[in-house]
């Protein structure tokens, strides 16, 4: 008995001081490289390729925190986490600016700059009065209900068509559980104009188009993997998603299309902020430079089917490519038929609405 | 006749409570073959790709270490911390042991989120930011409701009369302490460890806002969810963890049975 | 030092080594309590404070809000949708509880009492699909259970079902199965744990005493399970009333718990202090109902 029981607390203690050391000397080495940059984006977009000028000049050192959704990453830059760069979506800069977590940045320091798409440069916000920038747009893609042509025949393109109370499909759609998304598309189909402040009345219209598309909804999620994996075994019949998901379903041989909705499909846009207490505002510009470079685009819509913000890189992408993404490389004339997403001002109200209709209140 | 039944009986459920165990975790070793992107059935054909991309990428691996260190860490504090409130508590009674183990038990009740953002806030003031070490020390304070519950009830089992003769017979507390009362807690001690381990290994929202640049598995895995390719080589990993389990449980059983018959060798002798 | 007692006669201890022992005893007390007190006092007490600072300010987009104010905890409590989330998620919590404590106990029954040279084996059985990622655990399960799962096609090979049935995933039935599956576990150790410190004799002692081996287990074993009981669901229950990673994978909108409210709160609604708020009140209502059913529990148990 004895002996066993050596034998056991030698093993948790040897584990413990094992761990304990290893942990330590990561910490040891971390402390001992703060002179890295830190840029906080999203999980996916901390991949070499999109920075490679800049590993080149400065071989590691930039270290990356990932996010999976740009709310939970402003709740931790609220709570005191301090990166350099950060990569929220255009809808949320209001929130940041507003928090004052960030610094504008000086466009002359900014290289490639005169490569983004105009419209892009001049929507409101990212450049104020004095000519300062507040985000570098980096990607943007579209958002709308991808569905399966086999099980909906000729639907008719519009976005009541997760709002049809006499729907034949309820309980095999699925949408996006995002502010940004889902209560956006019930205010346009209510007659309230998201992007301005709502009263009190606009809510409850919003409210109530919100229930109506209740029953028909099998789930609200960000889980595009399932939302996938369901459009492709039939479980789900339609589902809003983002455009890569509606390549990566064709080259499964799926039959799937991407609706275009006669009230437009939603675009969203991305960029990087500075923090306003950067500790390495030198590293950060080299990195933002370097993430501008046209094969760092090229490379985004390569890898991901997002588009670039750069119109120098989707002249590096042939015109076969983009076809296949069914990426239009002109995102001005694009956002004629499209619905930007803008920062909502109303957004806090309507997120603590949209979660009340969902828990079923 | 009636006694055989019943342990028949008693021996059909454990296996089919076994059964319900395993039926969803075989199907991930079962897809991480597959070649496909998608886990569904039918199977699409044997492939080794999604354990060729884990070794490609680092990120996973990284991640899956250091989910391993952190959690090691964590729960061997955890218990410890746990053992001497709960025996404090329940052996040793004043008001100071009996507040601290209520205080102990109370973070089980706080959401995530909570005690994520207020660790962080904390971390920040004292000083070393978020980081590996900042997730250990949250998931200590995870950790702990459990390791001390499971203490607790291990202590209430055992009557205090073993450690009142140990006393008696001359003993001191740190001796009896030492001699009397943890080898008898002993199984709980190492229940207690695991399910620490097992609790921070799949923490991820205490996580997410204690972690630096170092990110652990789950937090991967649940930022990853957007991207639908990632899907079969987490899977491969998870295989990974489980056969390195099995390595690492079958070797410490045959040291145990080496120790046991090493000292059932010399007392014969 | 145990020599010096030995050598001094039972009868003079007493007089001759009590002020050393006392002091010995609370040197031994501090540094007991040490470990315990610099955890729960700096970081546990400093984190329930912030929540409940939080709750009582108002919310400005600053970490600690401006003005102090006693709305947030009002509207938390009044409002209809708290009491009907909370509601749902003790009820959906309770329901796990009570199918995984009552699962896991025979099988803690049998690890304690009949496994005999296979315990170990089983305990690493029972505890070895828990070391992969509970994610990947809640993925294998959208898969048993998916429109072209496993379970389906199983159903339709046999013949059981014409057409795949859709209503196996985002329901709460889903949540309570993946979250019984998640934490069996956290039933089984503790249930183990506290029937193997059990005297083994137990049972030839009820025997001898005229039991029938039924009535052995109902009122001798039974009852002195309570504290593994106990302990086993309070560490089921409360982590799976607050959790919102299941509910958001496999639940569906009807099983939107508290904690997915509450986690709404701190991001999409960027309003802490009502999350705050809104955490309190969940936090008292699941104590009150942990101090209740531990009473009952109790209660129950030392009448019969």
């Amino acid at each position: 008995m004895k002996i066993r029981m050596t034998d056991s607390r030698a093993w948790v203690l040897g584990l413990s001081a094992f761990a304990l050391g290893a942990t330590l000397l990561q910490q040891g080495a971390q402390a001992a490289d703060s002179g890295k940059l830190t840029y906080f984006t999203w999980s996916g977009y901390e991949l070499p390729q999109f920075h490679g000028d800049f590993e080149k000049a400065h071989a590691g050192q930039v270290d990356i925190s990932v996010f999976g959704d740009d709310d939970d990453a402003l709740s931790k830059a609220r709570a005191g986490f301090h990166p350099d760069l950060a990569h929220p979506c255009y809808d949320k800069l209001d929130r940041w600016k507003q928090a004052g977590l960030i610094q504008p940045l000086d466009p002359k320091r900014l290289k490639n700059w005169d490569q983004i798409f105009p419209v892009l440069q001049k929507l409101p916000g990212i450049v104020d009065a004095d000519g300062k920038v507040w985000m570098v747009p980096w990607d943007w893609g579209n958002t709308s209900i991808l569905y399966r042509t086999d099980l909906v025949k000729n639907p008719e393109a519009t976005w009541k068509m997760f709002f049809d109370p006499a729907s034949p499909y309820a309980g095999k759609m699925a949408t996006i559980d995002a502010v940004h998304d889902t209560p956006l598309v019930a205010a346009l189909l209510a007659g309230v104009d998201p992007f301005k402040k709502m009263d009190d009345k606009q809510l409850e219209k919003v409210g109530a188009m919100l229930r109506q598309q209740r029953p028909l909804m099998s789930s609200y999620t960000t889980d595009m993997t399932s939302v996938e994996q369901s459009l492709a075994s039939g479980e789900l019949v339609a589902a809003m998603a983002w455009n890569a998901s509606a390549t990566a379903l064709k080259k499964q041989n799926v039959p799937v299309a991407f609706m275009k909705p006669k009230e437009g499909m939603l675009t969203w846009v991305c960029g990087m902020v500075m923090l306003k207490d950067a500790k390495h505002v030198d590293l950060a510009y080299d990195f933002i430079n370097a993430r501008m470079n046209p094969e760092s685009g090229a490379s985004l819509i390569n890898e991901y089917g997002y588009g670039s913000a750069s119109e120098a890189a989707f002249k590096q992408v042939p015109a076969a490519k983009l076809e296949e993404l069914s990426l239009p490389n002109d995102p001005e004339t694009m956002l004629r038929d499209t619905v930007l997403t803008k920062p909502i001002p109303s957004n806090d109200e309507l997120a603590k609405l949209f979660e009340r209709v969902k828990a079923g209140g | 006749m009636s006694r055989y039944l019943t342990r028949h009986w008693l021996v059909g459920y454990v296996a089919a409570y076994l059964v319900f165990l395993y039926l969803p975790t075989l199907l991930i070793p079962v897809f991480s073959f597959n070649d496909s992107i998608a886990p569904a059935f039918p199977l699409k054909g044997f492939t080794l790709q999604w354990y060729q991309s884990l070794m490609d990428d680092p990120r996973l691996r990284n991640a899956a270490l250091n989910s391993l260190v952190v959690a090691s860490t964590a729960a061997a504090i955890a218990t410890a911390a746990g053992c001497l409130i709960a025996y404090a508590d329940l052996r040793r009674s004043s008001p100071l042991a009996r507040g601290i183990s209520l205080l102990a038990r109370l973070p089980i009740l706080l959401p995530g989120v909570v005690l994520g953002i207020a660790l962080l806030v904390g971390v920040n003031l004292i000083g070393p930011g978020p980081s590996l070490g900042a997730i250990v020390v949250g998931h200590v304070c995870f950790c702990l409701p459990t390791t001390v519950v499971v203490m607790r009830s291990r202590f209430a089992v055992f009557p205090r009369s073993l450690e009142d003769a140990a006393m008696d017979l001359g003993a001191d507390e740190w001796t009896t302490f030492r001699r009397v009362a943890l080898p008898l807690a002993l199984p709980g001690l190492l229940s207690a460890f695991m399910l620490a381990f097992i609790t921070s290994f799949d923490e991820f929202i205490v996580a997410f806002f204690l972690v630096g640049t170092e990110p652990t598995l789950p937090i991967y895995i649940w930022s990853q969810l957007r991207f639908p390719k990632q899907l079969p080589s987490v899977m491969a990993l998870g295989t990974v963890i489980l056969v390195v389990s099995v390595i690492l449980a079958a070797l410490a059983e045959h040291l145990r049975r080496r120790g046991t018959r090493s000292s059932a060798n010399s007392t014969m002798k | 030092m145990s020599r010096s007692h030995a050598e001094v006669p039972a009868d003079m201890t007493l007089s001759v080594t009590q002020p050393p022992r006392r002091s010995r005893a609370r040197v031994f007390d501090a540094l007991l309590n040490l470990p315990g007190g610099l955890i729960t006092c700096t970081l546990i007490l400093f984190a329930l404070g912030l929540l409940l600072y939080m709750s009582l300010r108002v919310n400005d987009g600053q970490i600690i809000g401006s003005a102090f104010s006693l709305d947030n905890l009002w509207s938390a409590l009044t409002d209809p949708l708290t009491r009907l989330v909370l509601l749902r998620s003790i009820v959906l919590s309770a329901i796990v509880t009570l199918a995984t404590v009552v699962l896991a106990f025979p099988v803690a029954y049998f690890l304690a009492f009949r496994a005999g040279r296979w315990r170990h084996l089983l305990l690493f059985l029972v505890t070895l699909p828990f070391w992969t990622s509970y994610l990947l655990r809640v993925f294998a399960w959208k898969i048993v259970l998916a429109y072209n799962g496993v379970l389906n096609s199983a159903l339709m090979q046999l013949g059981v079902i014409d057409a795949p049935l859709n209503g196996l995933l985002n329901t709460p039935s889903t949540v309570v199965i993946t979250l019984a599956h998640a934490y069996a576990a956290f039933a089984v150790l503790p249930l183990y744990i506290c029937l193997q410190g059990l005297p083994k004799n137990l049972f030839e002692a009820a025997a001898d005493l005229g039991a029938k081996p039924y009535q052995g287990f109902f009122r001798v074993v039974l009852p002195l399970s309570v504290p593994g009981i106990l302990s086993a669901a309070l560490v089921v229950f409360v982590p799976t009333v607050g959790d919102y990673v299941t509910p958001a994978l496999v639940g569906g909108p009807n099983s939107s718990m508290i904690g997915t409210l509450i986690q709404a709160q701190f991001g999409k609604a960027n309003d802490w202090p009502a999350g705050a708020a809104l955490a309190v009140i969940s936090m008292i209502a699941i104590a009150i109902v942990v101090v209740a059913a531990r009473w009952i529990i109790t209660r129950w148990s030392t009448r019969t």
